[in-house]
């Protein structure tokens, strides 16, 4: 098992910098999944792992080597292609075997032919697809593919996996199928793999270690639960979760109700307890938080809108609306079936206070930390200042 | 006013299933009136592909089809003295030293020109890709491509000139590379090679383009698994590129073969043609084609020459249907 290492990875294209400045650790056995929308970068720092694009700056290191100048080969690495990639003119078995027969090292040592066909059989044998051997690839179901696909990168025992999009090119019933798959066949061997996807479902299923990357740069990284409950800004925020995170504007006047909307009420000791010092701060609080409002306080955030669209999506509504007063600024609601809820109506939605996330509103960072964490996003805050001075 | 009462209840008498009498339930008027509009388009159709039509009829298949009709035919230019003499052009020709040398010639051009052309194409194409830069290839591939597009009756002028035993730039090279020298076009041994040297010259540049856009369909991804299953250079090319390959290598077989097996402007050109000694020094560069054109138009003989190329065409067909036949077993179409 193999520790990964990314220090300070670039890389350019042109005069388009897709991956800026990458820090990551990848731990041995653990599986890591880069995610984040399309040209975000995290395709780009998979081939960079893989060996496929050289490191534009910065350094890779397995184990603590630096590999920037290993050709992929030699990088011990097994890759699944979102197209898979399987050469369409050998069979099931030739495209298992091709990577044991062209092992660099193979020479005086080589192993025997049948070791080979030994090995491309224990290999089918764990991706159930010994019956599909002889075929070509083209003959196979998608998911068969996906499985020789998997074959043909595990067959070299390789100690990193790198998948990128695997299961993007299959039906929801079948993707979610191959999902488990994927989640045994890790289980079962434990190499330290980095998965790529725009799918958050994946990514939640799967990830050890969840990495969320956005312009070429890693907004957040940590483990699924971590990245969901507590997104380190707003980006991760409106990315993760379907769908993503409410969010408006706030300018508390040391602590009232929302100047900016009118719609969006926190209470006081709220914004004390999370250390905003009176500045505007963006407030996100996710769909499945939000409940129709009750008398009581067990609800203190509260949000005034209209309703536009209700989806009926059989387990809950998917109600959306805007506030009252902006209708630019979109409100969004898992409610239950049973709650009543029209078009046109103006209700109120209530949320528990721990589900109510502050961000920094020049920043967009997480607010209500402590301690280091608040140092940090002090200095992003006079960073941006700064920035701003000198624009 | 017509009511859905008034329709036919199959309109064409037919006893088809629902659809059918759902078509046939509509409005006779709507009916002809599809019809018209059909026809209308058959007519646009037509006529658009009309002049290219009358070229291909006038100058290629009435050409083509009275030329097997004149080789049964003792023909001259007056139609008075055609006679019809069956299979006597066919058995003169046979009978001909001359005609089989020109098919031996032939065969010799085509055998040495499809193998340096695959080769010679491939091996620049696969530079192309490789070496140079999306911004510069277009240039590299333009200026690849450019002898294709010069006339070549002007550039074999040219390399005539390059190939002249005293002055020319080949024999130039040769010294400078301390070779002997060569007599070239003046010679039965190299006068051939040299008109190689030419047609290859002229038509690299099409094949090349071939390759280039067959190897842009090899996708790029299966070049990377194999360089991450630790496959060399040597062995991405033959286990993967070249098979995926096959079928432009094929197109640019059968294309290299038709090209040869016809080859004559620069022959014609480049061996004294204008002067009338086209094919020499001492028949070494009589290949069929030009035999063709010099029992018509040399000797006047058009019925034989008629005969001439007619063997020509079917010695063609059955190498293309043999490719064919071979490319079944080894080409892999995707």
């Amino acid at each position: 098992m193999t520790r990964i290492d990314l220090d300070g990875v670039e890389k350019t294209f042109g005069a388009d910098r897709v991956v800026d400045g990458v820090d990551l650790t990848m731990a041995a056995g653990e599986l890591t999944v880069l995610l984040g929308p399309s040209g975000c970068g995290k395709t780009t720092t998979l081939r960079m792992v893989a060996g496929l694009e050289q490191v534009g700056g910065g350094e890779i290191r397995f184990d603590g080597r630096r590999v920037n100048e290993v050709p992929p080969d030699r990088r011990r690495v097994g890759m699944v292609f979102q197209s898979y990639a399987l050469y369409p003119h050998m069979t099931v078995a030739a495209n298992l075997s091709f990577g044991l027969e062209s092992r660099p090292d193979r020479g005086p040592r080589r192993r025997a032919r049948s070791d080979e066909r030994a090995r491309v059989l224990e290999i089918a044998r764990l991706l159930e697809i010994e019956h599909v051997l002889e075929h070509r690839p083209r003959e196979l179901s998608g998911g068969q593919r996906q499985r020789v696909a998997l074959g043909r990168a595990l067959v070299r025992e390789p100690e990193v996996f790198l998948l990128d999009e695997p299961l993007s090119n299959l039906d929801a019933n079948l993707r979610e199928r191959m999902r488990m798959e994927l989640a045994r066949l890790h289980a079962e061997l434990p190499i330290t793999t980095v998965y790529v996807t725009h799918d958050q479902g994946e990514a939640l299923t799967l990830a050890d270690q969840l990495v969320v990357m956005h312009a070429g740069r890693i907004r957040q990284a940590d483990s699924p639960g971590t990245v969901y409950e507590r997104p380190a800004d707003t980006f991760v925020a409106g990315f993760l979760g379907s769908p993503g995170m409410n969010l408006w504007a706030l300018a508390p006047p040391g602590g009232g109700p929302s100047r900016e909307h009118g719609d969006v009420s926190l209470p006081a000791d709220l914004l004390l307890a999370h250390g905003v010092p009176g500045a505007t701060v963006t407030v996100g609080i996710r769909p499945e938080h939000l409940e129709i409002a009750r008398e009581d306080a067990s609800l203190p955030a509260r949000v005034r809108c209209d309703v536009r669209v209700v989806e009926n999506l059989g387990s809950h509504l998917l109600v959306h609306g805007a506030l009252c007063a902006d209708a630019a600024a979109r409100v969004v609601a898992k409610l239950e079936v049973g709650c009543g809820v029209r078009r046109g109506d103006r209700i109120t939605l209530g949320a528990r206070e721990e589900h109510v996330h502050l961000f920094d509103a020049e920043t967009s960072a997480r607010l209500g930390r402590t301690g280091r964490e608040r140092v940090a996003v002090g200095a992003a805050r006079a960073g941006a200042r700064e920035e701003a001075v000198a624009r | 006013m017509r009511t859905l009462a008034d329709r036919p209840a199959v309109a064409d008498g037919s006893h088809g299933g629902t659809a059918r009498r759902g078509a046939a339930d509509r409005p006779a008027s709507a009916t002809v009136s599809r019809r018209m509009r059909s026809l209308k388009e058959h007519l646009v159709a037509y006529g658009l592909l009309a002049p290219a039509i009358a070229v291909f009829t006038v100058f290629f298949f009435v050409p083509a089809v009275y030329l097997v009709y004149i080789s049964f035919f003792h023909w001259g230019v007056l139609s008075s003295a055609t006679q019809f003499v069956g299979l006597q052009n066919f058995r003169r020709l046979v009978e001909q030293p001359l005609f089989w040398h020109s098919l031996v010639t032939s065969a010799y051009y085509t055998a040495v020109m499809i193998p340096a052309t695959v080769l010679l194409a491939l091996g620049i194409a696969l530079v192309l890709r490789e070496a140079v830069t999306a911004r510069r290839g277009g240039v590299w591939r333009a200026a690849v491509f450019l002898p294709h597009v010069t006339p070549v009756v002007a550039t074999s002028i040219i390399w005539i000139w390059i190939f002249n035993p005293q002055f020319g730039l080949a024999n130039f090279v040769l010294t400078s590379l301390h070779l002997p020298a060569l007599g070239w076009l003046d010679t039965t041994q190299w006068a051939l090679p040299a008109v190689m040297i030419d047609s290859l010259w002229h038509s690299l540049g099409l094949y090349v383009i071939v390759f280039l856009a067959g190897l842009a369909n090899v996708p790029r991804e299966l070049v990377e698994v194999a360089r991450l299953d630790g496959a060399r250079r040597r062995r991405i090319f033959w286990r993967i590129i070249w098979p995926l390959l096959s079928p432009t290598t094929f197109f640019v077989v059968v294309l290299a073969t038709v090209n040869s097996w016809q080859a004559f402007s620069q022959i014609y050109t480049m061996t004294g043609g204008p002067h009338g000694g086209a094919g020499g020094p001492a028949f070494s560069t009589t290949t069929d084609a030009v035999l063709v054109y010099q029992t018509a138009f040399g000797f006047d003989h058009f019925s034989l020459a008629a005969a001439m190329a007619l063997v020509l065409f079917v010695i063609i067909l059955v190498l293309t249907v043999v490719q064919k036949w071979i490319s079944n077993k080894v080409v892999f179409y995707r």
